[in-house]
C-alpha cells in the first residue's frame, strides 16, 4: 500500500516510523490497539460499552424494580432515591427500564455485524484476489446494494415479515455487508500485488491459507475500525427502529421506544427524555471513538504534511545542540569554511545547515547535521549518498521545504544575494519557484492529477509572472518546446495519468523554470527512469544549464550520474559532508575511504564474474551516531584514533575531506576492503 | 547440455481497456534456455516484458502461446496443485524488499513457509532450519521470531533470498532483485548470491533493466525491447561488441565514473539514437519494434518484422545483419563484421 | 466527458430495473392476502376473489410483474387499496418536502463538514481537537433524539420556530425556511459531523502527496495551493461519501417526518406500511430509488468532473 512512497523517499519515511512506534516488535495492527488502548477517551469508552453490555446481559439481577411494574399513583416522579432516574408516565422505574432497554438494541446490532461480516469478508477477498468476472459480478451487486435507501428497505422488511427484529436486522446486515465487501475488496486488491503475495503462491500455498495469513491478516487494521463504525451504524438504526415501534415488542422496553414516550409528555414532562437520551448518545460516541483512535493509530493514517506552515520551518541561526556539536566538531574550535570567502559569483553559501526532528520525548535530532557548502554560478553541484545519508533533506531545506516537523538552522544560509536567515516566513516563500526551484524524483506523482498539463504551467505564468490567459498558455506552448517536446499542443492537452514517465520528467522541468529560477534543485531526477531516458534527462539538463546560465544541485545515490553530469561533487554520509571537490578530480582520486568504497561497488559493463569489492555494515540511524568518525565502523582503513573524537572537514585547496587518515591510506581502502571482505 | 528451463516462443497477453479492444502483448515470441548452474540475464527498459517473463516462468503469469520446459517436463499450464510439486524446484527474489515479507508474521515463519507447505516440519526442526537459512545469509540466526518492519531493505532482501533457498531450488528468479537497494547493499546482496551459487548450484535467471549489473553476473545475456528478444549471446560478446543498434544504444546510456571516458561515451550515445524517447513516433504494427527510435532505420524496418538471425555466435533480430532484407546498410555492416572475425 | 456521462446513465438503469423487481418481489413476500386487509376479518371467500379479480391478484406472478412493471414505465404506479386513489399523484405531492428536507440536510452538511474539516486539517492543534470534539459529539446523537431536544428548546422553551408542520416554498417561503430549520438541523448534524472527519482525513492524505511540495516550489502562495489544488483533490472522496449521506438522510427522513408532522414521502410511506397499502409501499420505495440511484449518478458525474482519471472506462 504505501511501499511504493517508502522506496521513492526512504530518508523521510524511516524518521515518521521512528516516531510512531509503540511496541516496535509487534504487527502494525496490534501496535495500533496498544497505542489506542492508552488514550483516555478509549478507555472511556470501553468502559462505557462494557458497562453497557453486562448491564443488558444481567439486567434482571441488576435492575432494582420490574420494568413493567406500574405505579400511577408515582407517575412521572423526578430522580429520587427510591426511583433514582425517576419514573415514567405510568410510575414504572426509568432505571430498570434502561437496565433493559438495550438488550434488544444490541442484540441486533450484533447480528447485523456478525452477518455483514460473515458475506463482505469471504466475497470481498475472493473479489479482491481473484478479480475478473467474480470482481465484476459482486461490484454490481454492490452497486445494487448501495442503490438500495437502507432504512426504506428495513422498513418494509418490518412491514413483510411482521415486526421480526432478527429479520430486520438481518436485512440490514445484508445491506452493510456491501460496505464491507468494497473495504475487504480494495484492501485485498492493494495487499495481493505486494510481494509477500507472489512469494506464496511461488511456494504453493493453498488458496484458503493464503487468502486468510498472507491477505485477510494484513487487511485487519481497516476492518476492525470498519467493524465499530459499522456498530454505530447498526445501533443507531436500531434505536431508529424501535423509537418508530418496528421490530419491538411494544411492551418490552426499549430504549427508541422510550424516546418515543419522552416526545409525547415533552411539554410538561421534559426529564423523560434525559436518561435515554445521555444513554444513546454515549454509547453512540463510545463505539465512535474508539473507531476514530484506533484508524489514526494505523501506520497509513500517520503522514508527513508536505505543505510549508504559514510560520514555516524556521531558520534560526544557531544550530539546536549548539554546545553540543562544538563539542564534538573540530575538537573546540569552530568548524573550518570548506571553500575560500564568499565573492560575486558565488550563488548559494550555507555554513552549518541543519535539519532536526523531535524525538518522541521532546528532544531533538539531526538527519542534517552541520553541512557547508558553497556553489557558484553555472556549476553543476552532484550531491551522492546512501539512503539515510541525509542528502535529500538538505536538497529540502534549501527550499525551506523540510516536511513538518521538521526543523531547519543554519549559521549562514544565502541565495543570490538574499539572506534567507533574515527573511520572513513570506519572503522565504518568495524565493521558491522565482530563485531557487525544484524537480522531484517521481514524476508521476510531482503533478496535479487535477489539472491538464497546460492548465499547470499556466497557473504560475499567470499568477507569478503576471501573464495574460493567451500569453501564458504560448509561454506554456514554448517551456515545453525547450524540455525537447515536438508535440507541445497535445501534451499540454494531457493530464499526468496519461503521460509516460520520462515525458511527465520533462513537463516537471518545465514547471520548475517557469519562473527562470537561478537554482534549480533536482532531487533524483532520474532514479525512477529507464537508463536511456536518464541519458535524456541529463543531457536536458546540462542544455537547459548551457542555454540560461542557471545553476544546478542534483542529489543522486547514482556516481555515474554525478560523473556524466557534473561540475563538482560532495559526498554525504550519515547527516555529514565526507568529502567535496571537482567531480573530475573526485571520481578519479577520491581521498575518503567510502567515496573509494562508493564507487569499488559498482560493476562496471564487460568486467565480468567474480565478487564485487564492498564493506560491510550500513548507514547508521540519526538517532544512533557515533561520537567520532560515523564511517569508523565500516571503513576499512580505520584505526582507533578515528571513532575517539569527532572529525571535522578539512580544506586543502579546491578540495575538502573529513578523515584523520592520508589520502594515499584512504585510496588504499578499495583494495583493503577487497582482502579483509573475502571470506575463507 | 539438456536444459534445465527452456522457454519456446512464449507470448503473454494482457487485457487493456474493454474486452472489445485487442489484447496488448507483453511478450512476443521470446525463446531462449538456462542450463543447470547457469546464470542467463534478461535485460531490457521497463515495458520490454522481462519481468513478464518472469512472472510466466513462475507460474504467475499465463501464457497465450508457446512452451514451457523445466527438467524436459511441460510445465506451461500447471493448476495450482501441480505447482506445489514445482515449488520445490523453483522460487524466486523479487524487486520490492519493502513489500516481500508480510509484515504480520515473523520472519523464521516466512523463512519456513515453502519447506512448510512442502512437507510436515516439527518445531525445533523449523528453527534450527530457520537459523542455518538466515546463517547462510549472514544474518544472525535469533532473528527469526522478529517481525519484518525492523529490518533494513537490504536485511529483507537478505531474508527473502533465505526463503527462496529453503527448498533447495534449480532455478532462482531473480527480479530485480537488487535494483531498489544502495550502491553498497547491493554490491553486498550481489555478492551473497554469487557466494549462495557457486555452493549450491542453483541456475539464476537474472531479470534486471541495468546492463552493467546483469553484464557482471550472467554468462549469457538476453536483450529485450518491447516484448521481443532484440540480441542474446555471450555476456562478453553482447556487451564488448554490441550487435543490435538497441544494445549499443542501451550501453551508451549506461555513465561510467570516469568524467573524461563519460564525456566521450555522451557523444556515442548521442549517435545512438535518431530521436528522444519523448518524440518518438509508436512503433509500426509489422516491422522492428525499435525502428522509431533506430538510427539505422530504413523503409524495410517500418514493413517487415525482422527474423532471428544468428550472427557471429549470437541471435540478432535486425535486418541490418539480414543480407536478404533489402536494408541499404546490410552488406556494409555484415563485410565489417567479417573483418573484425578476421583479424 | 459527454460519453462519461452516456456510460454511466447506462449503467443507472440496469441497477434501476434491478431494484425495482426486488421491490416487488419482496412485497411478494408480505403474508397473507391484500384483499384480507382491505375486507377485514369477516370478509366471504367471494368477496375476497373478487378483489383479487380485480386487482389482479390472481393472475400468475410473472403477468403480475410483467403488468406492474409497464405500469411504472407507463408512469402509472397503481391505485392505492386504502383511498382508491393514484399513487403516482398523492406522492408527487409528498416529493416537495422530502426533497427540501433531504437537500437541504446534504448541501449543509456538505458545505460546514467540508469547510470544517479542511480547518481542522490545516490549522491541526488546539483547533483541529475542538472541531473533532464537536463532531463526534454530533456523530453520536440520534438525530430522533436531536429532534425533541430541538423542539423542547427552540419551539416549546424560547418559541422562536414552529413545532411542526410544513409550509410550500410557492405559499410564503418565508415559512417555508423557518420550518425547515429544526427538521434539517435534526437530520443534518450526523451527516455534517461524518462529512467533516473525511474532509479532515483527506485533506491530510493530499497534504502528504508529492505534487504539493512541487507546486510549492514552482512560488505559488499557500492560499492558492490550498484553495484551488489540495480542496479539489480533497474533494473527490468527500463527494462519495456525500453520495452516501444523501441515502443515510433519505431514512433519516421517514422518523423526522413523524416527529415534525410533515407530509412527505416518509409519512405516506410509514401510513402505507401501517394500512398495508402495497401499491403506495412499492411506489415510495421506488421514489427513494430512484432518488439514490439519481444521487449516486450525480455524485459520479462530479467525482468524473473534477477526477480526469476516473473517466476513462
Amino acid at each position: 500500500m504505501t511501499s511504493g512512497r517508502e522506496m521513492a523517499t526512504p530518508e523521510i519515511l524511516s524518521i515518521d516510523t521512528e516516531t510512531v512506534t509503540a511496541n516496535p516488535d509487534a504487527p502494525a495492527l496490534r501496535r495500533a490497539l496498544t497505542a489506542a488502548a492508552k488514550h483516555p477517551s478509549v478507555v472511556a469508552a470501553a468502559l462505557w460499552l462494557l458497562l453497557v453490555g453486562l448491564a443488558s446481559v444481567f439486567s434482571s439481577q441488576l435492575a432494582p424494580y420490574d420494568p413493567l411494574a406500574q405505579n400511577v399513583m408515582d407517575s412521572y416522579a423526578l430522580p429520587s432515591l427510591h426511583h433514582l432516574l425517576g419514573t415514567d408516565q405510568l410510575g414504572r422505574d426509568l432505571l430498570s427500564r434502561l437496565i433493559f432497554g438495550g438488550r434488544g438494541i444490541l442484540l441486533g446490532c450484533c447480528e447485523t455485524v456478525a452477518i455483514a461480516l460473515t458475506i463482505g469478508v469471504p466475497l470481498g477477498l475472493v473479489a479482491g484476489y481473484r478479480g475478473g468476472w467474480i470482481d465484476s459480478v459482486l461490484a454490481f451487486v454492490v452497486n445494487v446494494l448501495f442503490s438500495i435507501p437502507g432504512f426504506v428497505l428495513l422498513i418494509a422488511v418490518a412491514f413483510i415479515t411482521a415486526d421480526s427484529l432478527p429479520a430486520i436486522m438481518g436485512a440490514l446486515g445484508v445491506l452493510a455487508s456491501a460496505t464491507i465487501l468494497r473495504l475487504v475488496r480494495s484492501s485485498a486488491l492493494a495487499v495481493r500485488s505486494q510481494g509477500f503475495v507472489d512469494y506464496a503462491r511461488i511456494a504453493g500455498v493453498p488458496l484458503p491459507l493464503l487468502l486468510t495469513r498472507h491477505i485477510l491478516r494484513n487487511t485487519l487494521g481497516t476492518l476492525v475500525v470498519q467493524v465499530f463504525y459499522l456498530f454505530s451504524l447498526a445501533f443507531v438504526i436500531a434505536a431508529s427502529l424501535s423509537f418508530l415501534a418496528l421490530g419491538f415488542n411494544p411492551a418490552t422496553p426499549s430504549w427508541g421506544q422510550m424516546v418515543f414516550d419522552a416526545t409525547q409528555n415533552i411539554y410538561l414532562h421534559s426529564w423523560l427524555m434525559v436518561p435515554v437520551g445521555v444513554i444513546l448518545t454515549a454509547t453512540v460516541l463510545a463505539f465512535q471513538t474508539i473507531g476514530n483512535v484506533i484508524r489514526e493509530s494505523l501506520p497509513q493514517a500517520n503522514r508527513d504534511s508536505l505543505l510549508a506552515g504559514k510560520s514555516g520551518p524556521i531558520a534560526v541561526a544557531e544550530p539546536w545542540d549548539q554546545a553540543a556539536r562544538l563539542e564534538r566538531s573540530g575538537r573546540g574550535s569552530a568548524p573550518a569554511p570548506a571553500v575560500p570567502e564568499i565573492s560575486d559569483d558565488v550563488l548559494l553559501r550555507v555554513d552549518g545547515l541543519c535539519v532536526s526532528f523531535p524525538r518522541q520525548d521532546g528532544s531533538r535530532y539531526n538527519v542534517v547535521d552541520g553541512v557547508d557548502l558553497t556553489v557558484r554560478r553555472g556549476e553543476m553541484l552532484g550531491v551522492v549518498g546512501e539512503s539515510g545519508s541525509g542528502k535529500t533533506m538538505s536538497a529540502l531545506a534549501l527550499l525551506d521545504l523540510v516536511p513538518r516537523p521538521g526543523v531547519i538552522s543554519a549559521r549562514r544560509f544565502e541565495v543570490a544575494g538574499h539572506n534567507v536567515l533574515t527573511l520572513q516566513p513570506k519572503e522565504r516563500a518568495r524565493l521558491r519557484g522565482r530563485v531557487v526551484s525544484y524537480v522531484s524524483q517521481e514524476p508521476m506523482v510531482a503533478l496535479d492529477p487535477c489539472f491538464t498539463i497546460g492548465a499547470t504551467l499556466s497557473e504560475p505564468l499567470r499568477v507569478i509572472r503576471g501573464l495574460g490567459r493567451k500569453a501564458a498558455h504560448a509561454e506554456a506552448l514554448d517551456l515545453l518546446r525547450r524540455v525537447g517536446i515536438a508535440r507541445p499542443e497535445m501534451v499540454a492537452r494531457s493530464y499526468p495519468h496519461q503521460l509516460s514517465g520520462g515525458m511527465a520528467q520533462r513537463v516537471a522541468i518545465a514547471l520548475a523554470l517557469v519562473s527562470q529560477p537561478e537554482l534549480l534543485i533536482a532531487d533524483e531526477p532520474t532514479t525512477a527512469l529507464d537508463v536511456t531516458i536518464q541519458a535524456e534527462i541529463l543531457d536536458l539538463l546540462r542544455e537547459l544549464q548551457s542555454d540560461t546560465g542557471m545553476t544546478v544541485v542534483l542529489v543522486t545515490h547514482d556516481l555515474g550520474v554525478v560523473a556524466d553530469a557534473c561540475s563538482h561533487v560532495a559526498v554525504m554520509y550519515a547527516g555529514q559532508i565526507v568529502e567535496y571537490g571537482a567531480a573530475s578530480d573526485i571520481l578519479t582520486k577520491p581521498s575518503h575511504p567510502y567515496t573509494t568504497s562508493l564507487m569499488a561497488a559498482v560493476p562496471t559493463a564487460g568486467a565480468q564474474g567474480g565478487r564485487l569489492q564492498t564493506i560491510t555494515g550500513s548507514v547508521p540511524s540519526p538517532q544512533s551516531w557515533p561520537v567520532g568518525c560515523r564511517f569508523a565502523n565500516r571503513c576499512p582503513v580505520a584505526i582507533d584514533e578515528c571513532s575517539a573524537a569527532p572529525v571535522s572537514l578539512q580544506v586543502e585547496e579546491a578540495r575538502a575531506r573529513r578523515c584523520i587518515r592520508e589520502p594515499t591510506v584512504a585510496r588504499l581502502a578499495r583494495d583493503v576492503a577487497h582482502v579483509v571482505r573475502s571470506p575463507e | 547440455m539438456s536444459a534445465l528451463l527452456r522457454v519456446e516462443g512464449l507470448v503473454v497477453e494482457f487485457r487493456v481497456g474493454g474486452w472489445r479492444s485487442p489484447p496488448l502483448r507483453a511478450v512476443d515470441d521470446v525463446s531462449f534456455e538456462i542450463g543447470p548452474g547457469e546464470t542467463v540475464g534478461l535485460v531490457g527498459e521497463s515495458g520490454s516484458g522481462k519481468s513478464t517473463i518472469g512472472r510466466a516462468v513462475l507460474g504467475l503469469q499465463r501464457a497465450a502461446a508457446g512452451r514451457i520446459i523445466f527438467d524436459g517436463d511441460d510445465i506451461t499450464d500447471r493448476t495450482a496443485s501441480q505447482r506445489r510439486e514445482l515449488a520445490k524446484a523453483i522460487s524466486a527474489v523479487f524487486q520490492d524488499p519493502y513489500s516481500s515479507l508480510n509484515p504480520a508474521i515473523s520472519v523464521g515463519r516466512s523463512i519456513l513457509e515453502p519447506l512448510l507447505v512442502q512437507r510436515k516440519l516439527d518445531d525445533a526442526a523449523g528453527q534450527l532450519k530457520a537459523g542455518e537459512l538466515l546463517e547462510a545469509v549472514r544474518l544472525p540466526k535469533d532473528v527469526s521470531k522478529r517481525l519484518p518492519h525492523s529490518f533494513s531493505g537490504g536485511q529483507r532482501q537478505r531474508i527473502a533470498i533465505a526463503r527462496s533457498l529453503s527448498t533447495e531450488p534449480r532455478l532462482l528468479v531473480c527480479d530485480e532483485a537488487v535494483s531498489a537497494l544502495d550502491v553498497i547493499t547491493r554490491a553486498q546482496v550481489l555478492n551473497l548470491l554469487e557466494d549462495l551459487q557457486s555452493r549450491t548450484n542453483v541456475a539464476l535467471l537474472f531479470i534486471a533493466h541495468d546492463i552493467p549489473i546483469v553484464g557482471h553476473h550472467a554468462r549469457r545475456i538476453v536483450v529485450l525491447y518491447r516484448g521481443r528478444i532484440m540480441e542474446q549471446g555471450l555476456t562478453e560478446d553482447v556487451i564488448n561488441r554490441p550487435l543490435h543498434p538497441y544494445t549499443r544504444a542501451l550501453l551508451a546510456a549506461v555513465p561510467l565514473l570516469d568524467p573524461e571516458q563519460q564525456s566521450a561515451r555522451r557523444e556515442s550515445r548521442a549517435a545512438s539514437v535518431s530521436v528522444s524517447t519523448a518524440n518518438a513516433a509508436p512503433p509500426p504494427a509489422e516491422g522492428c519494434v525499435f525502428a522509431p527510435r533506430c538510427p539505422y532505420a530504413a523503409d524495410v524496418c517500418q514493413t517487415k518484422r525482422p527474423l532471428d538471425l544468428s550472427v557471429s555466435g549470437r541471435t540478432v533480430q535486425c535486418h541490418l545483419f539480414d543480407p536478404d532484407s533489402g536494408h541499404p546498410q546490410a552488406d556494409a555492416e555484415l563485410s565489417a563484421l567479417d573483418r573484425a572475425a578476421s583479424s | 466527458m459527454l460519453r462519461v456521462i452516456r456510460n454511466r446513465l447506462l449503467q443507472a438503469i440496469p441497477t434501476l430495473l434491478v431494484v425495482a423487481t426486488l421491490t416487488f418481489l419482496l412485497i411478494q413476500l408480505v403474508p397473507g392476502n391484500p384483499a384480507n386487509f382491505m375486507l377485514g376479518p369477516g370478509a366471504t371467500l367471494a368477496q375476497v376473489h373478487y378483489i383479487d379479480k380485480q386487482l389482479g391478484l390472481n393472475l400468475p406472478i410473472y403477468t403480475q410483474y410483467w403488468n406492474w412493471l409497464s405500469g411504472v414505465l407507463g408512469g402509472h404506479l397503481g391505485t392505492s387499496y386504502v383511498g382508491h386513489t393514484s399513487v403516482g399523484v398523492t406522492l408527487d405531492h409528498a416529493v416537495p418536502a422530502t426533497m427540501s428536507l433531504a437537500v437541504l440536510a446534504t448541501v449543509f452538511a456538505l458545505v460546514v463538514g467540508f469547510t470544517g474539516g479542511i480547518i481542522a486539517a490545516l490549522r491541526g492543534g488546539i483547533v483541529d481537537r475542538l472541531i473533532r470534539f464537536t463532531a463526534s459529539l454530533g456523530l453520536g446523537v440520534p438525530n430522533f433524539w436531536l429532534a425533541v431536544l430541538l423542539v423542547y428548546v427552540f419551539a416549546v422553551k424560547l418559541a422562536l420556530l414552529p413545532a411542526t408542520g410544513y409550509t410550500s416554498f410557492t405559499q410564503s417561503p418565508k415559512a417555508w425556511i423557518l420550518g425547515l430549520i429544526l427538521p434539517v438541523l435534526a437530520l443534518t448534524v450526523n451527516n455534517t459531523a461524518q462529512i467533516m472527519f473525511q474532509a479532515r482525513n483527506s485533506v491530510l492524505e493530499v497534504l502528504s502527496r508529492d505534487f504539493v511540495r512541487t507546486l510549492q516550489a514552482t512560488g505559488l502562495s499557500r492560499r492558492r495551493i490550498i484553495l484551488r489544488h489540495i480542496v479539489r483533490n480533497a474533494a473527490i472522496p468527500v463527494i462519495t461519501v456525500a453520495g452516501f449521506v444523501f441515502v443515510v438522510t433519505l431514512g433519516g427522513v421517514v422518523v423526522i417526518e413523524l416527529i415534525f408532522n410533515i407530509l412527505g414521502i416518509g409519512q405516506v410511506f410509514l401510513t402505507a406500511v401501517n394500512e398495508h397499502d402495497v401499491p403506495t409501499v412499492q411506489g415510495a420505495i421506488l421514489y427513494f430509488t430512484l432518488a439514490v440511484v439519481l444521487v449516486n449518478l450525480g455524485v459520479d458525474l462530479i467525482v468524473a468532473w473534477i477526477d480526469p482519471r476516473t473517466r476513462v472506462r
